[in-house]
């Protein structure tokens, strides 16, 4: 009998640039929590004796942080080079790299480089020389092509998001709570201690709220709790809240 | 020439049977081909009913949608004298995320995150504002099953599909939002909205709970 040929699985690519990402450029706010998929400016990465330059976080969303609140010592970084432009209908014949187009808005295109990459200090990349955030769908690819380099394995990006979505939706809660205590004039080293705080308070349900994040019917409602409760303390309805 | 016989002991052709000891009509006693006869006029009258129902349904289903659509209209109306961003506050009240309504918009998040800090939006955009809190606004008034419209247009519209009503909104399909609302077949939305989604071949990748508990990736067991 003959051997079929196994069916030929590719790698994705998004259904435009703009949609890869969240925020580029002058857009990025330091509110944002460092998260996978982060491109930085002046990274030197060890090992790769390139000097500074761009570099994206590879971490997997729920491999950033300790205990949830710091981020963990050394971060997963690849470098982040100028690249042709690549067709979005030729994405998967590039499987070495991931086409980042119009990165800073300039008109120039860069590629992540996965043969690239190292650990970096986290404490070594500064908030500030943060150049741009991807999107979901952005970092689903990223996660995509990173694996496939890696293992050759090809994971489907529904299913990618699948497993982080409740995390997208947590880095979003948490975006949303540093700009409200910002804006009220908190201190900023306590907010990611009071959000956690909050986050892994059951607000009298029997689960916390973090744990029902997983659930598309809670997120909503736990939305709703945080900018009531943001509101409170904002409008000095409740006291100041005490440092962590 | 004609036999009487029982249901069951047919003789050949042209048998002239009983059906037990009823008889049917004035004739009484009536013929296997009168029975099918009568069959065959009772499906095609049954056949023709159902066309004329769905006739009908179409109809009414023509109403309720250029019914709906007013009623929109209207409300969008009221919603417009409303500013830009009280109505982007009423939407946020309800729960909806950023990242949604930008979607829902056709922006990016950092153009809504403007929209909020006052900067005007384009009329085109304005006006969907305005329409989608006038939808939110019928949804939750009008269809008594919805006590959560953020948390309800959040909600995959089939366990197979990742289609919810926030993918209906961002591409302009309020009459599918309405549609599914009204009559809860997420089935049939998708049989609309999107006509493959049941062909597609399922994922041999499964979302599971990992060593840790943490959601992890592993191959469906076959």
């Amino acid at each position: 009998m003959t051997q079929q040929p196994p069916e030929q699985e590719e790698l994705e690519s998004p259904p435009s640039a703009d949609a890869l990402y969240l925020y580029r450029a002058d857009e990025v706010l330091p509110h944002r929590p460092v998260q996978t998929g982060d491109v930085f400016d002046g990274v030197e990465i060890p090992g790769l004796d390139d000097g500074p330059g761009l570099a994206i976080v590879l971490n997997h969303p729920c491999s950033m942080r300790s205990k949830g609140v710091d981020l963990v010592d050394r971060l997963q970084m690849a470098r982040v080079t100028q690249h042709a432009e690549v067709p979005l209908k030729a994405w998967k014949g590039y499987q070495r790299v991931m086409p980042l187009p119009d990165l800073l808005q300039d008109d120039d295109h860069y590629a992540v480089q996965f043969s690239d990459f190292g650990l970096v200090r986290s404490d070594r990349i500064g908030l500030d020389r943060r150049v741009a955030c991807l999107d979901p769908l952005g970092i689903n690819l990223l996660q995509q092509r990173f694996i496939f380099y890696i293992s050759r394995f090809i994971a489907p990006t529904l299913e990618l998001h699948k497993s982080c979505a409740a995390v997208f939706h947590e880095i979003a809660f948490m975006e949303e709570w540093n700009t409200a205590w910002d804006e009220a004039g908190f201190p900023a080293d306590d907010a990611a201690s009071a959000f956690h705080d909050w986050i892994r308070d059951d607000g009298g349900s029997g689960r916390t709220r973090q744990s029902r994040l997983p659930e598309e019917q809670q997120r909503a409602p736990i939305r709703r709790e945080m900018r009531a409760h943001l509101r409170e303390l904002t409008a000095g309805t409740t006291s100041t809240p005490e440092p962590s | 020439m004609t036999v009487k016989t029982d249901i069951g002991e047919s003789s050949g052709a042209g048998t002239e049977t009983t059906i037990g000891t009823r008889r049917t009509g004035i004739g009484g006693t009536r013929t296997l081909a009168d029975i099918v006869g009568d069959a065959t006029m009772g499906r095609r009258s049954a056949e023709s009913l159902r066309e004329e129902a769905d006739r009908l349904s179409a109809g009414f289903g023509h109403i309720e949608h250029d019914g709906l659509r007013e009623m929109l209209r209207h409300r969008t109306g009221q919603k417009k004298k409303e500013s830009l961003v009280d109505r982007l506050n009423t939407l946020s009240g309800l729960g909806f995320a950023w990242a949604d309504l930008a979607r829902i918009f056709g922006v990016s998040v950092p153009a809504l995150r403007k929209w909020r800090q006052g900067e005007t939006a384009s009329p085109a955009n304005d006006f969907r504002v305005a329409e989608v809190t006038a939808l939110c606004e019928m949804l939750t008034d009008d269809v008594p099953t919805i006590s959560d419209v953020a948390s309800w247009l959040e909600m995959p519209l089939a366990v197979e599909s990742p289609v919810t009503g926030i993918t209906l909104l961002a591409e302009g399909r309020n009459d599918l939002v309405f549609r599914y609302a009204r009559d809860g077949d997420g089935d049939a939305i998708l049989d609309e909205f999107d006509p493959g989604w049941r062909e597609r071949p399922q994922s041999s990748v499964v979302v599971v709970a990992g060593p840790d508990g943490l959601p992890a990736l592993t191959i469906r067991d076959r």
